[in-house]
Order: C-alpha cells, then structure tokens, then sequence
C-alpha cells in the first residue's frame, strides 16, 4: 500500500474508533454548510412560487389603498386589509381583449378562504374539476385539491362557513356549502381555497338571502354569465326549500361589493389599454402583481443577504470551533504521533494522516449538509405548494 | 563485526551547562543480547534513542549494522530505524484506538521503507502466542493492562525481524514471574532470529535473565 493508502487507513481507524466525536464535528461542520445553502434554496423556491403566481396574475384592479394587501389578495386569498369595488366597476372596464374575473375573499369554511368568483376565473387559470363540477348554484363550492384533501372532502359533502363574530347576533348566519367537485391539482393557492359563485360570497356576506320561497329553476334577475350560474339561485340544504322563494340582493348588483377583479388581458396592448382606462377612472386603481412581487423580492433578498452575513459569521465561528477540536485533538493524541515517529514512521505519514483526517470529515460534513438541504428543501418544496 | 559501534560520542542538552551523555568508546557485537544497567537517569533510555537515531550526537559518531546513523538526514535515520530496528519504548507504547494484532502489524503500515511481508501476520500470531497474548489479538488495546501494552510492543518490535532490538524498561509493568517468561521469550526469538538485544533496564530480574551485561558507569566516560 501506499504511503497515503497507509495514512488514510491510520485515518480512517483513528475516525471510526471514536465515533461520537466524528459525527459530532461532521455534524457541526455539515450545519455551517448547510445553512447557507439552504436559506439560498429556500430564499429561490420562495422566490419562483413567489413569481410564477404573479406572471399568472396579470393585472389586479382594485379600490385605492395598500398594493401589496390587493396583490396578494387576489393572488394567495389573503382576506382583509383592502377597501371594497362596486360590482359596476366590472361592467364598466368589460372589454373584448380581456377576461375579467370578480372576486370576493372576505369569509373563510373550516379555514379555508371562500373564494367568491366567476366561470371566467377558473376559465384564465385553466382550472378544471378533476371529480364532479364546478358551482352552477348559490350555495355551491368547488374545493382546491389541497383544501380537500386536508379536511377529506368528497363530493356532495357539506361544510359550514366560519362565523365572524359569534357574540353579533345582529350578523350573518353560518351558510352551508355543498361541495359539488374537487379541482385538479396545480401546486398554486388555489389548491387551498373553495370557490364558489360571487353570489354566494355576497350570501356569506348576509347580502343575498331569501325570506320565502324560490323555486329552484328561477334565475335571479340581471344575472349575465360574467356573474351567474345559470339555472337558479338555490341555498344549499341546510335552508328550508321553502324559504328560497323570496331569495334577493339587498340593494343593487352594481353596487355589491368585489374585493378585486382579476384581468387577464390576451394581448399587451388589451393590458396597455386596460391600464390608461384605469389610470383616467376615479376610485379604482390597477396593481402588476409582478412588479409588486419583485418591490418584495428586492426587501427578500436584503434580507437574505444579511441572514447570509450573519450564517457566514456562525458558520465561520463553527469551522473554528472544528479546528480548534481537531487541534486539541491532535495535541491530546501528541503521544501516539510521537510513537510512530519513534518507530520509524515516514515523515509525511502523520501529517497526510491529519490531513486524510480533516478532509474525511469535511467530506462527511458536505454530505450532512448535502443530505440536510435535500430534505429541508423537499419538505419546504411540500409546505410551499399547496 | 559489530552491530552498534560508538566512537567518542558526546551528547550535549540545549540551553545546559555540561555533558548529558559521553562515551568514548563501545562496540557491541551482532547477535548480542545485554541488559544495560543502571540506575534511573544515569543515560540508558538517552543512549538507545542515540542508538535509534531519534536523538542526534553533538560530537562523535555511532554507526548501526556499519551504517553511520549521524551521517542520515531524519527521513533516511527513519526509513533505517524501521527496516533495521525494533523499538519497545518506555510509557505509552500502542496505538489505543487500534486492535491488539494491528498494533502488532503497526510498523508494516509506516512508510514504504518496510515492504509487506506475507508471512507477517502469521508471525504476529506466533509472537502474540509466544508472550502469553493469544486471547487478545483481536482485542482493542486501549483495554490493556499495562503489563498486556508492553507485551504486544515487544511482540511489535520483533515482527519485522530487526537485526536490531532497543527496549527500554521492557518488564517494569510485569510481575516477577510474568517479567522472567516474557524475557526468557524475548532472548529465545532473538536467538532465532539473530537479532542484536539491548535492553535498559534497573531491574534485577532482566539482568539476571539476559547472557550479558553491562554497567552504565562503564560504557560512559563523561557525567550524565
């Protein structure tokens, strides 16, 4: 054998004999590595979710007040913290080059955020029902493929809405949703929401309610496909039938209230036209979800920069802290380097063994740190998608 | 012909007035086996180091098998110590973290200067048996007595076959009846193999079971 293949065979003996001590600098060394690495893994994959959404999400129309609660209301259903659009701001701004998607996030089912919107919504997103159907009826959800899953809902199962203030008598009532399909999959938000049609979320807002009874083919007056289903306006089961008669909107359509709408513009110029109608309409404003997401990337990464200052500090301190074991290893272990000195040892043999030594444990360090963000990155790859 | 010759040695120590060691003249003859006596701290560990080339003369010469070990840079005095000379030193004398056969087997793994010898690991099997270790060759010897440690030394210091053996205080961790079968082992292998014994000692046992010996007091001419 070699003098190396003789040095690392001491090395590897000398590891192996003291196995806490090696794992337990391996493990320091692979956490110095490793963080860096996957606070940059985590900081990208946040990033790309981050960013796919909002390319997804061209343009965002809203009442004026706060960019980032508009954008990420329209894009991750986060309810509160924007003012209402009347619903006639959807008919003003129709237009043959875009889709507009109404949507009403205020209430939530089993903490799931309701999602009030309309066929055009799931028509953009290419959302499809991979069991059942999509909502043709007030009172009617279709759950993401995530929310389902989490509360094991099927098919014809029901779910009541959360109550907003349980002490306000005066409030809304519960309403129970019948979920009539389960959409695909698509690793988006929408994989953890319910929709439903924007009547519906007017229903939940206690706005649309009926006092007598509606038969169920009876279409509600002024409804057009931008924000109706069709057939009739039913509540879900647990309202009496009877009482569906005098189903009605308090005050007019034009003037229910949209947490957002949602345009998909199919050309630039529809969107370039879109935003100077915008920019010349009083009251309503338009946010590019992508330009808001990278104002937000850009506080992200200072922020990741600084966390990587900080990792570099720590992990700079650990890797002293492993040189300084390795050193008073050495020293306490002076004795036996003498000896095969003493016996006739080469004089590169306890030196490449040191070295075979430290890069052993460097190497199991990297693997460690290896391992360590493989798994921290598939596990934050399943928090992050839905 | 001699296996160690000294010529008007002269070791001296850093920063101290005087000589440690000076020897003026001492042969000793190939195939010897002696017991050096000598009281503690008269030079007799200094003198096998000189021997052994870890230690470097101030002045004068000593020569190995013919082979002027002064003349040797530290890589060469190194690769001439493990292919020619077996060494039991004093205090700590295995690698813990080791198992008793390959600490046996240590010197094959210690440069290149030593070929692999097939026959080896047989004779380390031998030896072990030879000094009453053969139940523990694959124990790991941090779980050693200290009487066990210099047992396995010796057995390591004979497995190459030295023309030289240097052993420093080889029995002071054995009882009495342990220390005379360990040397009575030590002068039978060495008689085999016509390996040249020197071994330090103070102890009136190895004395009187090695053929020679010399007093310390004769072999040097200056104070230690």
């Amino acid at each position: 054998m070699s003098l190396s293949g003789d040095a690392g065979w001491l090395a590897l003996r000398a590891l192996v004999a003291a196995p806490g001590r090696s794992l337990a600098l391996s493990a320091a060394l692979g956490i110095a590595f490793g963080m860096p690495a996957l606070t940059l893994s985590a900081a990208a994959r946040a990033q790309q979710a981050l960013q796919h959404r909002a390319r997804e999400t061209p343009v965002v129309i809203g009442a004026p007040g706060d960019t980032f609660d508009l954008a990420f209301a329209a894009m991750h259903f986060r309810p509160g913290g924007t003012r209402p659009l009347p619903w006639a701001t959807l008919e003003q701004l129709a237009a043959p080059g875009v889709l507009l998607a109404p949507m009403h996030v205020v209430h939530t089912a089993d903490g799931a955020p309701v999602v009030g919107t309309a066929p055009e919504y799931f028509e953009a997103r290419s959302l499809v029902a991979e069991r059942g159907r999509l909502p043709a009826v007030v009172g009617e959800a279709v759950a993401g493929a995530s929310a389902a899953r989490v509360r094991g809902l099927q098919v014809g199962h029901t779910l009541r809405s959360d109550l907003e203030a349980l002490h306000d008598l005066s409030g809304e009532a519960p309403l129970t949703l019948t979920i009539t399909g389960i959409l695909e999959h698509t690793g988006t938000s929408d994989d953890n929401a319910l929709f439903t049609d924007v009547r519906t979320a007017w229903a939940l807002d206690g706005r649309l309610h009926g006092h007598g009874s509606l038969r169920a083919d009876e279409t509600l007056p002024g409804t057009t496909r931008a924000h109706a289903y069709g057939s009739g306006a039913v509540l879900p089961a647990d309202t009496r039938p009877d009482a569906l008669g005098a189903f009605h909107l308090h005050g007019g359509l034009a003037e229910q209230p949209l947490t957002a709408i949602v345009a998909f513009p199919k050309a630039p110029r529809d969107r370039d036209l879109l935003l100077d109608r915008i920019a010349s309409a009083d009251g309503i404003r338009a946010v590019r979800p992508d330009r808001v997401v990278s104002e937000l990337l850009a506080i992200g990464h200072r922020v990741r920069d600084g966390l990587l200052v900080f990792l570099g500090l720590v992990g700079t301190a650990t890797l002293a802290l492993v040189a300084l074991c390795l050193d008073l290893s050495r020293r306490l272990r002076a004795e036996e380097t003498a000896l095969l000195r003493r016996l006739g040892a080469h004089p590169m043999l306890v030196p490449r063994m040191h070295a075979i030594e430290s890069a052993t444990l460097i190497g199991l360090g990297l693997a460690f740190a290896a391992l360590m963000t493989a798994a921290a990155d598939t596990a934050l790859a399943q928090a992050m998608t839905p | 012909m001699t296996a160690v010759s000294i010529r008007d040695l002269t070791l001296r120590r850093p920063g101290r007035a005087g000589f440690a060691l000076q020897i003026s003249r001492w042969d000793v003859p190939r195939g010897a086996r002696v017991a050096i006596r000598g009281p503690s701290g008269c030079g007799k560990s200094t003198l096998l180091s000189l021997i052994s080339g870890e230690l470097e003369a101030s002045a004068g010469s000593i020569s190995v098998l013919g082979s002027p070990i002064g003349a040797m840079d530290s890589a060469a005095r190194s690769a001439f110590r493990l292919r020619h000379v077996g060494l039991v030193p004093q205090g700590d004398t295995l690698l813990p973290w080791l198992r008793v056969r390959d600490n046996v087997l240590l010197p094959y793994r210690l440069g290149p200067a030593l070929q692999r010898d097939p026959a080896a690991l047989a004779r380390a099997d031998q030896l072990l048996s030879a000094l009453g270790m053969d139940h523990l060759h694959d124990a790991r010897a941090a779980r050693l007595s200290a009487g066990e440690s210099q047992r396995v030394a010796i057995a390591r210091a004979l497995v190459t076959q030295p023309s030289v053996l240097l052993a420093d205080e080889p029995t002071s961790a054995l009882d009495t009846g342990s220390a005379e079968r360990v040397l009575h082992a030590i002068d039978a292998l060495c008689a085999a193999q016509g390996t040249t014994a020197l071994i330090a000692t103070h102890d009136p046992v190895v004395v009187a079971a090695m053929p020679a010996t010399v007093d310390m007091a004769g072999i040097i001419g200056g104070s230690p």
